[in-house]
């Protein structure tokens, strides 16, 4: 034994800890470092399903009843199978509506009805109060077990109690939102999971190996035993199949049905592909923590003799064996079970009931200063209630009942909801009226065959009056309505809660008109996931009116948050927002407040604060009916265009594959997914040689850099084996990345441009041959005529001698010029360079100008320069650029036979530098300027120009990123004005 | 098959193989007998569950 006082610090101690746990979550959250966002604790905290019940009762049913304790167990697992599409749609529907409890979601679903939400809430509470007692009861008898002492047991559970709703309060009821994940809370009760699966599990090795030599022998003496009844299944009514059946009903929908189920599995719900592991997780967690229940049991009873007390044979058998720390470590796993569900369902039932019963009808202090606190103090206070109820039925009624007795009545509570919380998922005519109806007509079944029966055992109710005499009679007995016998204790008011709840909600639904409301909620509970609504036209609210309608419940700061949140996501003021923003304002507001409020009462709040006219809900109405109509055409539609995609997909093949460029996509790892035929031409590699493979290995020619930039990129690259590519590299527009690659094979059409850059070259040297004629011509003349002078003379006088010297003079200075001539052409006339390097435009204008000094025609011009100093180096082909200057100087030079001016200006504007070539000639016709780059267009008389010159001009200025532009007038002179950028040398 | 029809009928395996008359066919081995159909389930939820595309 264990004194009391040590069990109470011991528990106490237990409980800190599950505080520092849960505080510790709730730290990582806030640093957004989540460890409850996974499918493990997600699992684990569904596990709140395994309470006292399965700690201590399952046994205790198996020592009376045999193998009927798994049916609580096996249902959930068969529920489970279908989780990955139930329970995701309905956590789909409870998110996008804020839905944070069972009564809300069944409410909201027929017409937002807070009536129904009442209903189930009241109905609820009533199933579930016991329930809780039933844990508490399990302490205290866990503790007066353990302890030996009766005295001070109930006190010490008491404050035990009022601890666990004081932890409920503060990881549950912390802020007013009830549509915050409690992290915290979630984190405790997987812990929680955890320690009671191991202490159970302890006790049954124990047990099973300890005290007995394994399954075999355990199983094998009870079959020898007076209890071997427990392995004969249908030899007890009890254990009857239709009892069988009833509890595996029973217990599929209390996993769905139970509120804390709910909150576990759909608020606490971080992500719905979280349920697909936890489908089978959950299973697995229930099979493990009942692999030992029937050696435990059937132990037991060997060894007690009697199942009497096998509600605690968990506890009982190793402190009978003096493992007193086993028995210590039994006690912790049993306070896990009930502290987890005390804490979960207590939290569960106080938003049920402030959301359903206690906000509505405090809805009209709604100005006071301080009612958003007075909600929230509400809460803690109704949490505390919750639980100090559970207390008060422990210490009272709950001495009466066995654990599994409290706990199926329970089941059978929740189980009326199913009808309309199932239905309503998949069945659009389902009304409010019938929902009621059912659960009203299901409840009454429920009292009348399970509740009725104690209070009158119990004297509470007369028995010799109508009542009396109804129970007594074979029409109207409770435990065999209208006669019917062979149902089983909890199947019998199963089959007649169910038969008339559903009865009287599908019967209802049928001969009911539905309200608008109950239509539009029908249609996005059941067609659709979220919320659909799109005003037709002008909304009579704005911004302002919806967050005053906020503020009056939430208080200014957290409704101006919550405004401010919307407008930063849809990057907007508020004076911007339009008709559908303020719709989809109005619908975000509405699920603020439904997360404090209930879904109920706050679409009640807003229809009321922000009045929808008549004809709004009619076009909401009808809008949603288009919707509907729409969806059910698109299913045509996409059919059509399904076939439509094909005949394109098969179209837009043929043009790739047939274009005369290569063309290849790859995914964002670059790997090849397509290949063109025209690239199995450019490259020699097959497209079974290329798909999948990495582009960068394949054609390692294509630089990686350019896959790793944003946006669109060309570039120009010569393969090894000298073939010149044009590569254009585009991002797809698709998140999972990928490019498409375009390569286009210029080695024949580089060649014709440096071909025609060449010819264009000899055109402009034989254009400045004339004049340049005569440059050489004249030195030449005069060295002609001293060579003849001096031939002449006799070379014996010292003035003979030195006329000589001079005259040699003279013709070395002559035939350097003439050598300086010639090797300004020979340089111009070379092959071209075809790289870019960083060069200096004033050096290219130098040259330019020594080529054409020399033109007889230059010396009539009157020549100037203006340079500023500021001009960087840029990125040019030097040969090319020299090529454009030249080219516009000559044609200047042809525009003024007679002489004239000609200004060669460079300045740099911004990021680029302009180069300007103004002349006084005969300037262009302004109606020819358009064509004056065009190729083979001259304005000048036949035979004196290609008609090539200007075009190549501006193709090299092109080809350098630049433009080029001409002002003219025809006698006015003209303006040659070429742009270049500045790019990074 | 995909997980929206083989899930509905793994359920309705499951509850077949949980009720009569499977109960009273392996009468004689109930314990084992549950337990190992019980396994065998939450496997085949976790093999179906699992599948990337439903």
């Amino acid at each position: 034994m264990f004194p009391g006082w040590l069990i109470f610090f011991f528990l106490l101690g237990y409980l800190t800890l599950l505080f520092l746990l849960a505080h510790y979550a709730e730290r990582r959250e806030r640093a957004g470092r989540s460890i409850v966002n996974n499918p493990y604790i997600y699992s684990l905290s569904l596990a709140v399903y395994c309470t006292a019940w399965t700690f201590y009762g399952s046994v205790g049913k198996a020592a009376t009843s045999g193998l009927i304790f798994l049916t609580i167990y096996l249902g959930p697992t068969l529920m489970a199978v279908l989780w990955p599409f139930f329970l995701k749609k309905v956590i789909r529907i409870a998110k996008a509506n804020n839905i944070t409890t069972l009564s809300d979601f069944i409410g909201f679903r027929y017409g937002k009805s807070l009536f129904l939400s009442a209903l189930f809430t009241v109905v609820t509470v009533i199933g579930i109060i016991p329930y809780i007692g039933l844990q508490i009861k399990a302490i205290i008898h866990t503790m007066t077990i353990i302890s030996g002492e009766m005295a001070g047991s109930a006190a010490a559970s008491l404050l035990i109690t009022a601890l666990l709703g004081v932890f409920a309060v503060i990881f549950g009821a912390r802020r007013l939102d009830a549509s915050e994940r409690h992290s915290g809370l979630v984190f405790a009760i997987a812990f929680e999971s955890i320690v009671k699966m191991v202490a159970f599990v302890l006790v049954g090795v124990f047990v099973t190996y300890g005290l007995f030599d394994g399954f075999t022998d355990i199983f094998g003496r009870i079959r020898n035993s007076e209890y071997s009844n427990l392995f004969l299944f249908g030899s007890e009514p009890e254990t009857a199949y239709s009892e069988w059946f009833a509890l595996l009903v029973l217990s599929m929908l209390a996993i769905v049905l139970l509120p804390r189920q709910f909150q576990v599995a759909v608020v606490e719900n971080y992500d719905e592909a979280h349920v697909n592991k936890a489908a089978w997780l959950f299973p697995l967690y229930l099979f493990l923590i009942n692999i030992f229940v029937l050696p435990i049991a059937f132990g037991g009873l060997l060894s007690e003799g009697t199942a009497e007390g096998a509600d605690y044979f968990v506890l009982t058998l190793p402190f009978n064996y003096v493992q007193e720390n086993l028995s210590l470590v039994a006690f912790i796993g049993g306070f896990s079970a009930t502290t987890a569900m005390v804490i979960v369902e207590s939290l569960a039932l106080s938003t049920m009931v402030m959301n359903s019963l206690i906000t509505p009808a405090l809805i009209r202090f709604h100005e006071l200063e301080r009612f958003p606190a007075l909600l929230l103090n509400m809460k803690r206070l109704v949490i505390l209630g919750v639980v100090y109820l559970g207390y008060i039925f422990a210490t009272t009624i709950g001495e009466y009942y066995g654990l599994v007795e409290i706990g199926l009545k329970s089941f059978e509570l929740v189980a009326l909801f199913a009808p309309a919380f199932i239905l309503g998922l998949y069945w659009k005519r389902g009304t409010k009226a019938g929902a009621a109806a059912g659960l009203i007509a299901g409840f009454m079944v429920w009292f009348y065959t399970l509740i009725l029966p104690d209070l009158l055992r119990a004297g509470v109710i007369d028995s010799s009056g109508l009542i009396g005499w109804m129970t007594a009679s074979e029409m109207f007995n409770p435990r065999s309505l209208f006669g019917i016998k062979g149902l089983g204790t909890w199947g019998h008011p199963l089959f007649w809660g169910m038969l008339f709840n559903l009865l009287l909600f599908v019967g209802i639904s049928i001969f009911t008109k539905q309200s608008k409301e109950d239509e539009i909620q029908a249609l996005i509970f059941v067609d659709s996931y979220q919320t659909v609504k799109h005003p037709t036209r002008g909304s009579s609210y704005n911004a302002a009116d919806i967050e005053h309608v906020l503020a009056l419940y939430l208080g200014a700061v957290d409704a101006g948050e919550a405004i401010n949140q919307f407008l930063s996501r849809k990057k907007k003021q508020r004076d911007e927002l339009g008709q559908k923003e303020l719709f989809e304002l109005r619908n975000e507001a509405e699920r603020v407040l439904a997360g404090v409020m209930g879904s109920s009462i706050a679409a009640l709040i807003f229809e009321d604060k922000l009045v929808l006219t008549e004809q709004e809900r009619d076009d909401l109405s009808e809008t949603i009916k288009d919707i509907t109509e729409n969806l059910r055409l698109s299913r045509r539609q996409l059919a059509e265009a399904n076939r439509e995609l094909s005949y394109l997909e098969e179209f837009s093949e043929n043009i790739i594959e047939s274009a005369p460029i290569g063309i290849t996509t790859v995914d964002g790892f670059l790997r090849i997914k397509y290949w063109n035929r025209e690239m199995e031409a450019i490259t020699g590699f097959k497209k079974s040689e290329a798909v999948n493979r990495a582009i960068t290995h394949l054609l390692g020619w294509i630089g990686r850099e350019l896959f790793g930039q944003a946006g669109e990129k060309e570039k120009i690259v010569q393969t090894p084996a000298f073939q010149s590519f044009k590569i254009n590299i585009s991002p797809f527009k698709d998140p999972s990345g990928g490019f498409v690659v375009i390569i286009e094979d210029i080695t024949e059409k580089k060649i014709m441009a440096e071909q025609l850059l060449e010819a264009s070259k000899l055109a402009s040297i034989g254009r400045l041959t004339a004049g340049i004629s005569h440059e050489i011509g004249n030195p030449l003349a005069s060295i002609s005529s001293l060579v003849q002078e001096i031939r002449s003379l006799k070379m014996n006088s010292g003035e003979e001698i030195d006329f000589t010297k001079d005259s040699l003079k003279v013709v070395n200075t002559h035939i350097e010029r003439i050598v300086n001539i010639v090797r300004n052409l020979g340089d111009f006339a070379r092959t071209s360079a075809t790289e870019k390097t960083a060069s200096i435009l004033a050096e290219i204008l130098d040259k330019t100008i020594n080529l054409v000094r020399y033109d007889k025609r230059f010396k009539n011009i009157a020549f100037s320069t203006s340079l500023s100093d500021d001009i960087p180096q840029l990125m040019l082909n030097k040969d090319k650029m020299l090529q454009v200057f030249l080219n516009l100087v000559i044609n200047a030079l042809d525009a003024m036979p007679e002489g004239g001016r000609l200004n060669i200006a460079m300045r740099r504007v911004e990021s680029a530098v302009e180069v300007s070539f103004s002349d006084s000639g005969v300037g262009i016709d302004e109606t020819l300027l358009d064509r004056i780059f065009d190729p083979f267009f001259s304005t000048k008389t036949q035979g004196k120009g290609t008609g090539l010159g200007l075009s190549i001009c501006y193709g090299i200025i092109r080809e350098h990123n630049g433009t080029i532009t001409v002002k003219s007038r025809q006698g006015e002179g003209a303006t040659f004005l070429i742009k270049l950028p500045i790019e990074k040398v | 098959m995909n997980i929206k029809e083989s899930l509905p009928f793994l359920f309705l395996v499951g509850l077949l193989l949980f009720n009569w008359p499977f109960l009273e066919i392996f009468q004689r081995s109930l314990p084992y007998y549950l337990f190992g159909a019980w396994f065998m389930i939450i496997m085949v939820i976790g093999l179906f569950a699992s599948r990337k595309k439903d």
